[in-house]
Order: structure tokens, then sequence, then C-alpha cells
């Protein structure tokens, strides 16, 4: 079997051997697996599935052909889990936005960790936790990234299909606008509402933008992202400088490009 | 040989990482400790100088299982800071999406994370060759609770359209009776979960503890209502400080909760012990059938409860239908200033009664952020249903008492990940 052409998954198992982890996160990732409730005995029909413990209480210390994990590392013992889980994986794939860009862990990244600590625990001295939440790619290689907060059960079932069938998993290089025009949704920029849909990659199928929510960025940056441009739309829209570092923090503190571009913009030192 | 050490490390099939260790050495006091090992979250931390339009998109991401019922509260807390009362059309579709976390939460915990024990399986496929019906009909009665949530808040997971003042969007009429129609027919499929899940008489822990649910003069608790314990306390969600009290323990990323200083119990079967008269008459008639006795203080009861309860939500959130149906729904977002103040209230999410407490400054910033989670206030009342089986765990072999231990804490049906931040004083 083979993934892509690049990675050689051939095992005297005809099904690969699949674990998922999960770090430090609300577990939606694994969940929106058991949310694919008319696919679901299909797929474990196709895969080996021999570690997932929201799920299972059987244990699998590894070697895995493709391992997901979801969350984030935010502290050493989960950066020893995860160099452990890279050596033992044929194929590591990062789920979710709190692997790809941080998530909502993030917003702790540029504060005070000790403070942050001790506002919620007090006596915050037996807490051992990280001051920067970075993407699991920061740790160790990550041969795929499956994006959102949480991941669409649709991409993660074509990766999957992809895998099996030894084709080169589709990427969606282009930006949420996209979808939105496809589902003819009016645009929420014309009506004055702060939305990141041309700087975020699709995937989602503009899931917010056709409730009429603007788009929040959990996707990640799209390839090419004009985010200066992006910057000067939204404060003609009025948004405040505040505004705008709020916007691109919630979900992509941690994308450190990104974050550059924001400051170069907006001509800041912190964040 | 006597069990002397029980190391139960990362509990399976349970949301999150926790550990559970109980040393029995001979000649010792016996030790019992639930470590909850899940990273630290710090969400009521960076949860300050947020805007508080952000703060339920944000604080649904404290958990993926009940994310409705971290949203819903989210968006009360603001409100009650804010003095914005929501019209009657958004108390009902909140309540919708609160009913699709517990028909979601239930049918995942009853099927996939409990009911393997029971069977002897280590997981659900284990259990396929022997239950594939029942396997299939649990696919059913889950995906039917994700399909009301993402019909009200626009996705199953973390909702979009519900905000602070009301939605953005709003399922049509003719959704809401393709809906009903569909809850409708679920019954006979939860009629035959509830049978399934009383046809388990083993294991047992009779133990008289306390039980905290909401209260709620007109229906079963979901949305609002008074703090209310089986022995007698009455306070209403703004005064939680007042009888829920919390202790740090150095082995959890958690806070350990006590009223009138003694571990207490919230979810499905606290709201069955006190609520029972509220539940629908389909329900009722269940329960008769089944010759189910209400109060019970047997814990493992918690999952015939949830199977129980999944019955009554379906009635529930079909009567909501009916009166979504009488209003003309439209998307609708009460005017609203910012302004200084503070907001305390209280839910019941599937695990038992959640609470979510805010300030904020004029500008509409957090200043203060406080959550209290089901699954936190459980731990004290784990670790006492502990100390009473340990001459129950003293008789087998370790593999036995470690597999009552976790069907213990399972019936608990944990967030772990929910609970590993709490409380901050405002």
């Amino acid at each position: 079997m083979e993934y892509g052409g690049e990675y050689e998954v051939s095992t005297e198992n005809p099904k690969p051997v699949v674990a998922f982890y999960g770090l430090t996160c609300c577990a939606g990732c694994q969940l929106e697996i058991l949310n694919l409730e008319d696919d679901l005995l299909d797929i474990l029909g196709k895969i080996d599935l021999v570690q997932f413990r929201m799920g299972s209480s059987a244990k699998h210390p590894g070697p895995y052909d493709v391992c997901f994990v979801e969350g984030s590392v935010t502290n050493d013992t989960e950066i020893t889990l995860i160099k452990d889980l890279r050596e033992k994986s044929k194929i590591l794939v990062a789920l979710g936005a709190c692997a790809t860009t941080g998530g909502v862990n993030a917003l702790r990244n540029g504060r005070n960790i000790e403070e942050l600590k001790q506002s919620v625990y007090g006596d915050s001295s037996h807490i051992n936790t990280l001051p920067q939440i970075l993407p699991l790619k920061s740790y160790v290689k990550v041969d795929h990234e499956i994006q959102g907060c949480p991941i669409a059960g649709d991409e993660f079932v074509e990766f999957l299909i992809s895998l099996l069938t030894g084709a080169t998993p589709t990427e969606k290089n282009y930006a949420v606008c996209v979808e939105c025009r496809i589902n003819e949704n009016i645009c929420l920029m014309k009506e004055g509402e702060l939305c990141l849909g041309p700087i975020t990659r699709a995937g989602c199928n503009a899931l917010c933008p056709s409730v009429s929510i603007p788009c929040e960025g959990c996707w990640g940056p799209c390839p090419q992202a004009n985010v200066e441009s992006e910057i000067d739309m939204l404060s003609k829209k009025g948004a405040s400088f505040d505004d705008v570092v709020r916007k691109f923090r919630m979900f992509n503190a941690s994308k450190e490009d990104f974050m550059a571009q924001l400051k170069r913009r907006l001509n800041i030192e912190w964040l | 040989m006597a069990v002397e050490k029980i190391d139960i490390h990362h509990l399976a099939r349970v949301e999150g990482h926790g550990d559970l260790f109980v040393d029995l050495q001979k000649g010792e006091e016996p030790r019992v400790e639930m470590r909850v090992t899940e990273g630290t979250r710090l969400f009521e931390a960076f949860l300050r100088d947020q805007y508080y339009s952000d703060v339920s998109h944000i604080m649904s991401r404290i958990c993926g299982i009940c994310s409705h019922s971290h949203a819903v509260a989210a968006l009360r807390g603001v409100e009650a800071a804010l003095r914005i009362e929501p019209e009657p059309q958004t108390i009902q579709l909140r309540k919708l999406m609160l009913l699709g976390d517990m028909l979601e939460s239930h049918a995942l915990h009853i099927n996939f994370l409990a009911l393997p024990d029971y069977v002897g399986a280590r997981n659900v496929v284990e259990m396929l060759p022997d239950y594939s019906a029942e396997v299939k009909r649990a696919l059913t009665l889950k995906k039917l609770g994700n399909e009301l949530m993402e019909l009200v808040g626009g996705r199953h997971t973390h909702p979009l359209c519900a905000v602070v003042g009301g939605f953005t969007h709003v399922p049509t009429s003719t959704q809401l009776h393709s809906m009903k129609k569909r809850l409708q027919t679920a019954i006979p499929d939860a009629e035959a979960q509830i049978e399934l899940m009383s046809s388990f008489s083993e294991p047992q822990l009779v133990r008289r503890s306390q039980y905290l649910a909401l209260q709620h003069p007109k229906e079963y608790p979901i949305h609002n209502g008074e703090l209310t314990t089986d022995n007698g306390l009455h306070v209403p969600e703004t005064d939680f400080h007042s009888i829920i009290k919390e202790r740090n323990v150095p082995y959890a990323h958690a806070k350990f909760s006590e009223i009138r200083g003694k571990s207490f119990v919230v979810g499905s079967l606290a709201r069955l012990n006190i609520a029972k008269t509220q539940l629908s008459e389909n329900t009722q008639e269940m329960i008769k059938k089944i010759s189910f006795k209400l109060p019970s203080y047997d814990i493992f009861h918690m999952n015939l409860g949830q199977a129980i309860e999944y019955l009554h939500y379906l009635d529930h959130a079909i009567d909501v239908i009916d009166d979504l149906l009488d209003m003309k729904l439209e998307p609708s977002i009460i005017k609203h200033d910012t302004r200084a103040g503070t907001g305390a209230i209280a839910v019941e999410a599937p695990r038992g009664v959640l609470i979510h407490q805010y300030s904020f400054d004029a500008r509409g910033k957090v200043t203060a952020a406080n959550v209290i989670t089901p699954t936190a206030m459980n731990y004290a009342n784990i670790e006492a249903d502990v100390h009473a089986l340990l001459p129950k765990l003293q008789e087998g072999s370790s593999e036995e008492a470690e597999l009552l231990l976790n069907m213990l804490i399972r019936a608990y049906d944990p967030c772990i990940s929910c609970s590993v931040h709490y409380i901050h004083t405002i």
C-alpha cells in the first residue's frame, strides 16, 4: 500500500494499523470521527484501529502505519509523547486546530504564564505547563494536517480514502470566499461584518458565513493569504486596532508568519 | 493474594485524561486519588480582555461532547451580566440545543462508553458480532441528537449561529416538522434502550450521598432553575457560591467540590431523584414497566438513568418544537449595549449542573470568568464511592478490581478535559 507515492505502508496486514491520540484539547476532533455515524462501521472495516482511548479500552504499543493526533502540546509529558509517537508511526497526521494552529489554546501566547496560572489556580506550584502553544509540526515532522475547529468529517474521510487507495490527498489551497461564492452567500464583508474568509483556508464549506457568522479563521491561513489587504479592508469597515488583533489571534495566535505580517502592518512589537 | 495497589493509567472510554490510584497496603489508611492529568487549559485566564460577543465561541471549545451546553451557558452568563432579557423564541431554540446535546451525549455514553463493560467487550467493534442491531440503533439515536444540534446551532460540535441576544439563523417550519417526525420515530428505539440497560442488575453500589440538580417550576430541568439538593437546599443560580465549596488537591489539575462539607452527585441520577415527577408520561410509564424505583442511591443507575432521560428528552424536544411552530421564527438579535457587571447562571449539561460566571468592564471586555463543570463537582464523590467499594475490591483478582473501578468511574460519564480549569473568585 502506498500513500501519495511517498510513504510505503506495505505490511503483512492488508489493513493499515491506525491509532488515535489526544493531547490537550476539547476532544471534539476525535468526537467528529465518532460522529461519522453513517460511515463509521464501513471505516472500521477497512482499517485496523488499535488505539482509540476515547472509544476503546484496548491498548497497542505501536508501531503504527498511521497515527492521528488531536490537541496541543502543553507540557513536558506531551513533548515526550509526541516524539515517541513520531518514532512509532509511518504517517503522522495532525488533527484539528489545536494540533495545526494551536487553536484557542494559543490564546495564552504572549501573556505572562505565571500570572495566568495564578489567576486560575491560586497556588499554582503544582501546575506544569508551557508558556507558548505551538503547532505539532514545531515539535516533530508532521506528514499531513487536517484543519478546523473541529475538523470536518468529510475532509477526514477524503483523506482516509486517499490513504487507502494510494491517491495524493487533495489540498484546498484557496480561501473560504470561494466556498461562499459556490453557496451563493451574501458577502458579510459587504454587510460591514469583520470576516476572515478572504485569508482563511477553505474546507468547512463556508459553514459560519452560511449562517451569517463572520469567519473566525479556524482552518488556519490559506497559502498566499494577503494579510495586508485584509487588515486594510477590516479597517475600512470600522475595525479598531484592537478588533483586528483579537480577530487574528482567536485561532491563529501561534502561526508565526501570519502574526508577523499582522505586526508589520500594524507596526507593533508585542503579541 | 489480596489486592494491594491499583494504578489505572489513562482511563479509557471517558473524555480526557485521568488516572485512578488506590493504595490498600496493610496497616495503612487506604489512599484513593482521582488524578486528573489532562494538561491545563487556562480558559478563564486567557478569556480576560476578550470581547463579550466572542465568549460563547471560545467557551464552547472547553468540550467537544458538551459544546452546546457550554455555549448556551456562556450566552446566558454574558446576558445576565449585560442585563439582556432574551426573547421566548431564543430561549426555546436554546433549549433545543441543550436537548440535542443531551441526546447525542447520552447515546454516546450509554452505548459506546458504558455498555461494552456490561457485555464483556473492550469497545463497540467487539460488540458487533453479538449486538449488531443494538450498535446500529445506538448510531441512529446518537445521530439524531447531532442533527438536532446542527439544525439549531448550525453545526453539531461547536455551535455557530447562537449569539448574545438571539440567533443569526433559524430553522424553517418545514425543517422543524421533519425533525419532530424523526424524534417521534425514535421513541420505540429509546424504549428498547431503556429495556436493555435495565436488564443489567450488577454491579451495584448503594450509598446515600447528596444529589444536586436544577429545579424548574414548569419542566424537567434543562435551561435554568434553582440549585436544589435532595436534602433540602434551594438557592438561586446566582448564589452557587453559598452552597458549593471548592478545594485544591495536589494530584489533580481540577478542584474538588463539596456541599455542607460532603461530596455530592450531579448528573442523570440527581436529576431523576429531584425532578422525577416532571418526566413525560411516556417516560413515567416506562419506569413503571421496568419496575425502577426512584429515588435511587445506586450510582450505577447513572447509566440506566441516562437511558430513561433519553426518552424524556425526545418528548421534551417535541414539546419545544410544537411551541416554536406556533411562533413565526425569524433571525432576531435583541439590541443591547455593553456595561460593567457580573452574571452567574447554571444549566443542566449531560453530566449535570454546569455553572458559568462572567464579569465585564464598561466596554464589554471580560475582567473575570469562572466555570464549574459537573465532572469537577463529581470528583470528590467518585473518591468516596471508591472508598465504599474497597471491601469488594479485596475479594477478587486485581483484574476484577480494575474493571469494577473503571465501571464506577464511567458511570459518572466524566468529561475530564472540561474539568481542568476552575474557580477564580469574582
